[in-house]
C-alpha cells in the first residue's frame, strides 16, 4: 500500500485504518489474497496457484481463475482458465481444491504470457467451459 | 506489439506499460474487454461524473459464496478533504469507462464523507453493509 501525495493529514491513526489490513472475514476476500493461493487435485496433490482472477465488469462475478500449473503438468509458463465454479476452498489445507483429472487438464485450453485471449469472445469462452463440462458465468 | 489487437487508443499507454514492465500480465490486462484481471483493477484511476480523477482503487473484496466482487476499497490522495484515505465503495457504484481508461462512479465527495463509519467487523455486518449499499444507492451484492 501507498499514499499518494505527501499531504501532512495521513497520521499514524490512518496508516492503522483497519480497511487496509482487513484482508479476510468469514465472508469476503480480497483478490489479492485469491491470487498466489494454493492450488490441489482431490488427493491432495500440489497442482499449482491462482495467478490470477478475471472479472466481468459488469456483474462483477469472477469468470476465470488463471492457473498456474507450472512443472507439474510439464507445460511450463503456460497458464489454464479455469470456471471459477470448479474451485472449491479448503480451510484443511488452506488452499483450492480442483476436482479435474490431469488428463483434462492437459487437454484444456491455455494462454501464454506474451497472448491475448479473446475474453469476451463468447466461442472462445464457451470452449473453455464446454470443456471443463460446466455452464457458462454468464448463463449462472 | 502485444495485443495490438484489443487495445484501444485510450488505454494503451497503460498496457504498454503493464506489458512492459511484467509478462506475465501482459495475457490478463484487457481493460476494454467484458472481462478484466484483478490485478489490473487494483490502481486503476478513479474519475467522478464529471470526469474529475478523484482517486484509485486499491483492492477488491470478494465474496466466498457467490464469487461476486462485494467491495472496490478505493484509496484517496487526501485532497478531498476526507477523514480516512481509503473508502470501501459498492462494486455496483462503479462502471468501466473505456475513453478514460478507468472507472466512473457517481459517489459525490459529500457522500463518502457521509458514508457509515467503517470498523473492523463491518465486512460481516450486514446492517452497515445495506446501510452502506443505499447510502450509495446501488443495489446490494448478495441479492443479486
Amino acid at each position: 500500500l501507498h499514499y499518494v501525495g505527501h499531504a501532512s493529514g495521513l497520521s499514524l491513526i490512518e496508516q492503522g485504518h483497519p480497511m487496509e489490513k482487513l484482508d479476510e472475514t468469514a465472508s469476503l476476500i480480497s483478490a489479492s489474497k485469491v491470487t498466489g493461493t494454493n492450488v490441489y487435485n482431490t488427493e491432495g496433490e500440489h497442482l499449482g496457484v491462482v495467478h490470477d482472477i478475471m472479472l466481468d465488469k459488469l456483474s462483477g462475478k469472477i469468470a476465470y481463475a488463471l492457473m498456474s500449473f507450472g512443472g507439474f503438468l510439464g507445460m511450463g509458463e503456460r497458464y489454464h482458465p479455469l470456471p471459477w465454479a470448479a474451485l472449491k476452498y479448503d480451510t484443511l489445507q488452506g488452499g483450492y481444491v480442483v476436482g479435474i483429472p490431469i488428463e483434462q487438464l492437459k487437454g484444456a485450453p491455455t494462454l501464454g504470457g506474451d497472448e491475448g485471449p479473446a475474453w469476451g469472445d463468447r466461442v472462445y469462452e464457451t470452449r473453455i467451459h464446454d470443456h471443463y463440462k460446466m455452464p457458462p458465468y454468464w448463463a449462472t | 506489439l502485444l495485443f495490438s489487437r484489443n487495445v484501444g487508443a485510450a488505454t494503451s499507454a497503460r498496457s504498454l506499460t503493464v506489458g512492459g514492465e511484467d509478462a506475465m500480465a501482459k495475457a490478463t490486462a484487457h481493460p476494454n474487454r467484458s472481462l478484466i484481471s484483478s490485478e489490473d483493477v487494483e490502481g486503476t484511476e478513479v474519475y467522478d461524473a464529471a470526469g474529475k480523477n478523484i482517486g484509485q482503487i486499491d483492492h477488491l473484496m470478494i465474496d466466498k459464496m457467490s464469487g461476486r466482487v462485494a467491495y472496490a476499497v478505493m484509496s484517496f490522495g487526501g485532497f478531498m478533504g476526507l477523514a480516512h484515505s481509503h473508502y470501501p465503495v459498492p462494486w455496483a457504484a462503479l462502471s468501466y469507462d473505456t475513453s478514460l481508461g478507468g472507472f466512473r462512479t457517481n459517489i459525490s465527495e459529500q457522500q463518502l464523507k457521509d458514508a457509515p463509519k467503517f470498523s473492523d467487523d463491518s465486512y460481516t455486518d450486514r446492517d452497515w453493509e445495506t446501510r452502506t449499499h443505499e447510502h450509495d444507492r446501488v443495489p446490494a451484492h448478495w441479492g443479486l
